[in-house]
């Protein structure tokens, strides 16, 4: 069991506490959910469990914490190993050994185990995790799901009697993300490993969890069956949000919350009649024009054909599985790399083309916000630099962080202030690749917000697996696969009526009868 | 063909050892014919890649002596330039042999600190994720309007300086995360266990005995030149590790 009494703690340079008053227990076996917006304490109150805090992350520590009978305050990381495993959020970085064999045999050999006693939990915990295939590949071989299932192995070899995990999807698409809870939700059931998920995402998430914990700057503010407490707390201005089924019975006062689309269907019935969708369809010129484009690298052929209008207004969705080369032809419209066949038509000037790149740290030079988004404007030889950062900033919501290193913001925040180091010289096509990834539902609407009124005098080419996020923004949307755009349109036509690619309301709705199959999202029962 | 780690290594260290014995132009010819005979069993294209470069050297060892000296420098130059070649060949040989995941268990088995071993792997491990973020920080600066081709060079270089201290802060921010998972996983050990150590088999283990034979007959040939030629030819027994 694992127990907080009186629970307090700062960071050594910060002024406020990052938990306060935290006082609960976990039973063994339970599987918790821990929600919360950004600084809300969600990655301290797991560092406090495996130990990091005060051992790793030193501070003000008050109160007790007892994990299993052990103490973190003075048990180092490594004796807290045996009873706590620990899986972070980016998959990338938390891989140490060139080999997943080795990877999952590290921390056994840091135990002291004997060869015979590693080789037998290797094998079991690649048995277990079905992964066996992987065994002799290359780390850097492999995808960012993989990634996640070999950390997660790494963790669970150790035979921890509690699993702890940070964000574990926010860097996978929705693919991977489901098979990473699944898994979760097997070794809770299976093995009676009690689990602790920090998780953004609530779709598909939180109905596998028996107890939800909100917490809201560093306390506890609701804590329970998780359908309980989203009734009783407005999720959405916490920042947490609610799984799409569940917001629509909320705008429609049901009395029962549904948490999944099958919840939904008895309770949600009547609320898509007379819903009629009404959209004029506008000709806008195109900005872009791609005729039989042709791309590969090393002698693999990623695009092979590709023919592709971008709009010179609105918002134009890609999507398709991973691999399909989407990052690709983002890269290539924006210049970046070159086209080894076919031909680009640009209506505007290749530095009018600007991209934000899935990880927003790679948008960091390290001296302040302001600064780094300046930087662009002086790069470019460009004027009014003060003026037009300033205006920006303000956009974006991040005048009072301007000074701040922009490594020190939060995921969201930084997300932002990549999105600033582009838009700051108002490119007229802007792309963005995977923006939503590990975002918080406060930070995505905020986005929202932003893109939405981007597009109504630009174009924006949105590459993304969130459906919500194409569905609700877009006005065109094209599949990608096998490098050629295999279906396109507009959204009604390509997001609607599908089994994978239809956001979570219109799956909920192709099933009615008499209702309007191209309702895709809550804003069309608005 | 996999070789022992082992054996290369202490078949490298006899060669270095030797080189730096022998003095004759005889003994340092049939030691290059040792360090040379076993890239017959590698990648020959490459090992002539590595071995061209210290020719460039040879050449510049017997300029600059015949320069300093006259022609009468002409043996001194012939015997240091075979003193290099068996050296180069013999790293050559072992570089080709021995990858960088072999050598980390070597220096484990050859007990070094558990901490260096563990930032060697870490080196090899997260190089390739360096040099990708260098890449895609090259590419955010163009999807931000920097043209790097288009400049002066000095202006190409001011213009790589922002580019450098975005990798260095990632490069910061990832060695936290890595120290962090590195405690989660339970390192640094009090009592570290190595899951698959180099093995060294009976074949090794005569070739090891051989080759430590060879160390003491070459020292011996600083006293007496009864065996020098055997023990210049003795690292030849290398090739008996090539084969199954």
């Amino acid at each position: 069991m694992i127990r907080f009494e009186n629970f307090r703690f700062r960071y050594s340079n910060s002024q406020r506490f990052a938990l306060r008053d935290i006082n609960l227990k976990i039973e063994d076996g339970e599987f918790v959910m821990l929600v919360g917006n950004s600084g809300s304490g969600k990655s301290t109150f797991l560092r406090a469990i495996n130990s990091l805090i005060p051992h790793f992350y030193g501070g003000e520590y008050c109160g007790r914490v007892s994990v299993y009978g052990k103490n973190p305050e003075n048990t180092a990381p490594r004796d807290m190993t045996k009873i706590v495993g620990t899986v972070l959020q980016d998959p990338e970085n938390q891989l140490l050994m060139n080999e997943v064999g080795r990877e999952i045999a590290f921390p056994l050999e840091n135990m002291g185990l004997s060869a015979k006693e590693i080789t037998k939990r290797v094998e079991d915990i690649l048995n277990l995790l079905d992964i066996e295939h992987l065994r002799h590949r290359k780390i850097e071989n492999l995808s960012g799901g993989e990634k996640q299932k070999v950390a997660i192995a790494s963790a669970m070899a150790m035979h921890p009697r509690v699993l702890l995990l940070d964000e574990p999807t926010s860097q996978l698409d929705p693919k991977s993300a489901e098979s990473i809870i699944s898994l979760i939700e097997r070794i809770n059931d299976e093995l009676g490993t009690s689990i602790l998920l920090v998780e953004h995402r609530l779709e598909n998430t939180v109905h596998r969890a028996d107890r939800l914990i909100v917490l809201r700057d560093g306390e506890v503010i609701g804590d329970g069956e998780p359908r309980v407490i989203m009734e009783k707390l407005d999720m959405d201005a916490l920042g947490i949000g609610y799984p799409p089924v569940a917001r629509v019975a909320r705008m429609f006062h049901k009395d029962y919350l549904p948490l999944t689309v099958k919840e939904a269907r008895k309770v949600l019935e009547d609320v898509f009649l007379g819903v009629e969708i009404k959209e004029k369809e506008e000709m806008v010129e195109s900005v872009v024009s791609i005729i039989n484009l042709q791309f590969g690298y090393s002698g693999k052929k990623v695009l092979t054909g590709l023919n592709f209008d971008i709009p010179s207004r609105g918002v134009t969705g890609i999507i398709g599985r991973n691999g399909s080369g989407k990052t690709t032809l983002a890269k290539i419209i924006a210049g970046i790399l070159k086209p080894q066949g076919g031909k680009i038509k640009y209506r505007v000037k290749k530095n009018e083309i600007g991209m934000v790149f899935q990880n927003p740290n790679l948008h960091v030079i390290g001296k302040s916000v302001y600064e780094d988004i300046a930087y662009t404007l002086r790069a470019r030889n460009e004027k009014n630099v003060e003026e037009r950062t300033m205006k920006v900033l303000k956009t974006l919501g991040l005048e009072e962080l301007k000074d701040r290193n922009p490594l020190d913001l939060s995921g969201g925040e930084r997300l932002l202030f990549a999105l600033g180091t582009i838009i700051v010289f108002s490119p007229k096509l802007l792309i963005l690749d995977e923006p939503t990834r590990g975002l918080s539902y406060g930070h995505k609407i905020k986005l929202e917000e932003l893109l939405r009124e981007y597009s109504k005098s630009r174009a924006i080419l949105l590459i993304s697996h969130d459906m919500e996020l194409i569905a609700k923004l877009s006005s065109k949307v094209a599949l990608l696969s096998e490098g050629k755009i295999v279906l396109e349109g507009n959204k009604r036509e390509i997001l609607s009526s599908s089994l994978s690619f239809s956001p979570q309301l219109n799956k909920l709705v192709q099933r009615y009868e008499g209702v309007d199959k191209r309702i895709l999202t809550e804003e069309d029962l608005k | 063909m996999r070789i022992n780690a082992m054996v290369v290594f202490i078949w490298l260290i006899l060669i270095v050892f030797a080189s730096l014995i022998f003095n004759s132009l005889l003994l340092l010819s049939l030691l290059f014919i040792s360090s040379l005979v076993p890239s017959v069993f590698l990648d020959f294209k490459k090992y002539a890649k590595y071995m061209l470069y210290s020719l460039f050297a040879v050449l510049f060892i017997f300029v600059f002596n015949t320069i300093l000296m006259g022609f009468s420098s002409l043996m001194f130059s012939t015997t240091m330039s075979l003193r290099l070649l068996s050296i180069t060949s013999a790293f050559a040989i072992f570089s080709l042999t021995v990858d960088f995941e072999h050598m980390i268990l070597l220096l484990e088995k050859l007990k070094f600190p558990q901490k260096s071993v563990v930032s060697l792997s870490l080196s090899l491990r997260f190089f390739p994720v360096a040099i990708n973020d260098a890449e895609r920080i090259k590419e955010v600066m163009i999807a931000r309007g920097v043209h790097f081709e288009k400049k002066k060079m000095k202006e190409r270089i001011k213009s790589r300086i922002p580019m450098f201290s975005s990798l260095f802060l990632i490069s910061l921010e990832r060695s936290v995360q890595i120290a962090e998972a590195l405690e989660l996983r339970g390192f640094p050990a009090e009592k570290r266990l190595v899951w698959k150590p180099l093995k060294i088999g009976a074949k090794e283990k005569i070739l090891i005995l051989g080759l430590l034979f060879d160390f003491a007959l070459i020292f011996y040939s600083i006293f007496s030149p009864s065996f020098a030629e055997l023990s210049a030819l003795i690292p030849l027994i290398i090739v008996g590790g090539f084969t199954k």
